[in-house]
């Protein structure tokens, strides 16, 4: 079976730790044989980010090499945690879309997975058939947004837990390692 | 009218991502979002629209579960993304301070699929700027909030990942009137006449 590559998606960007936390990825994903590619960490295949002309045209270099990671890969892990409020990452979840059109497997995994309204802190009413926050909008019945469990293997738990459900998919599918 | 890939000149189809169809009003939205279209030229489809049978067939449930529910919605609106040549997502902060995840991966698989990309949001300051909460500048210079986590700092109102979108402020008749100038300037470049209303 050749190298299998992921794609590790999240907002560990933003975090102080984040370097630390994607390295741990890189290696629980070599522990099984796989090659792990983290935005935050870059890759070989990476351009330069030339900071000199400008934010939004740094940003867009580092767009268009998550766009080559993402390329390089056969999966995708996303980290599909709520992230400053009730909703994950804004640009994890345009990855995992990005994946999806790409034809990658799909996996995210997130702490808890009631549904959304069973988690969230804050007034709730019943509607009909549905739950509905003080805004009028309503909850859907899954853990995280359709779009997202729809195309995506969702997993309770970390990245470790769904690199572990990737590879056993994986081991499935091909009927030995 | 706009030219599209082949270079045709025809009338474009615009899949109209976002909340609005969480709210109690979503149909009458829905109504005004194709109205508002329909003025600037545009055949606009709203998520919960019918699917046309076309060569996207929509998914058949295997069974009852919540999860072939959720495929079976997840391939209509993945089908009218299809069918459609470009994107208007409304990207504004959904129940905290990022858009609604399932607009966002929407916008990433029809920027995938070769779509065209824009998008509304009320406040296009960058987002250092317009962050809603309570933040801090740490020695190292990092803006973060309350948790440490950093606030993206390109001069953007978005996640970079959303840099390839046109990014109009305000409601999705001013994105409508932006795209429409877009439009209408390839349409004068290439020698056609720009849209009138009514065609």
């Amino acid at each position: 079976m050749s190298k299998k590559t992921v794609y590790i998606a999240g907002f560990e960007c933003f975090l102080p730790d984040g370097r630390e936390r994607a390295q741990r990825a890189v290696a629980l994903c070599e522990k099984y044989g796989w090659q792990g590619i983290s935005p935050v960490l870059g890759h070989e295949s990476g351009k330069e980010i030339d900071f000199s002309k400008g934010g939004p045209r740094a940003a867009r270099q580092i767009f268009q090499n998550n766009i080559n990671y993402i390329n390089l890969c056969d999966i995708i892990i996303a980290n599909i945690n709520n992230f400053r409020g009730w909703e994950p990452d804004g640009g994890t979840c345009f990855e995992l879309g990005y994946a999806f059109s790409q034809g990658k497997k799909l996996y995210a995994f997130i702490d808890d997975d009631r549904p959304c309204y069973e988690k969230y802190i804050g007034s709730i009413h019943k509607d009909g058939p549905f739950w509905r926050d003080d805004n009028g909008a309503f909850f859907e019945s899954g853990c995280c947004n359709l779009m997202i469990s729809g195309p995506a293997r969702i997993v309770r738990g970390t990245f470790r837990d769904a690199l572990e459900l990737a590879v056993k998919e994986r081991e499935e599918e091909y009927g030995c390692l | 009218m706009f030219i599209d890939k082949q270079g045709n000149v025809r009338r474009p189809k615009a899949y109209l991502a976002g909340t609005e169809i969480f709210y109690p009003d979503s149909r009458q939205t829905g109504e005004r979002y194709h109205r508002l279209c329909e003025k600037y030229g545009i055949d606009g489809i709203y998520p919960p629209d019918i699917a046309p049978e076309d060569e996207y067939p929509e998914y058949v449930k295997k069974d009852d579960s919540l999860h072939e529910s959720e495929v079976q919605m997840f391939t209509h609106d993945l089908n009218h993304i299809r069918r459609c040549d470009i994107i208007i997502a409304n990207l504004n902060d959904y129940r905290g301070n990022e858009p609604d995840s399932g607009t966002a991966v929407e916008c990433g698989i029809a920027w995938g699929l070769g779509k065209r990309c824009f998008a509304f949001i009320d406040d296009a300051r960058p987002m250092k700027e317009r962050f809603k909460g309570v933040t801090k500048t740490l020695p190292d210079g990092r803006l973060r909030d309350k948790n440490g986590a950093s606030i993206e700092d390109f001069g953007l109102p978005l996640n970079l990942m959303f840099s390839d979108f046109t990014i109009f402020q305000g409601t999705l008749e001013d994105a409508l009137k932006g795209i429409r100038r877009i439009f209408d300037s390839e349409l004068e470049q290439a020698g056609f006449p720009p849209f009138k209303t009514g065609e």
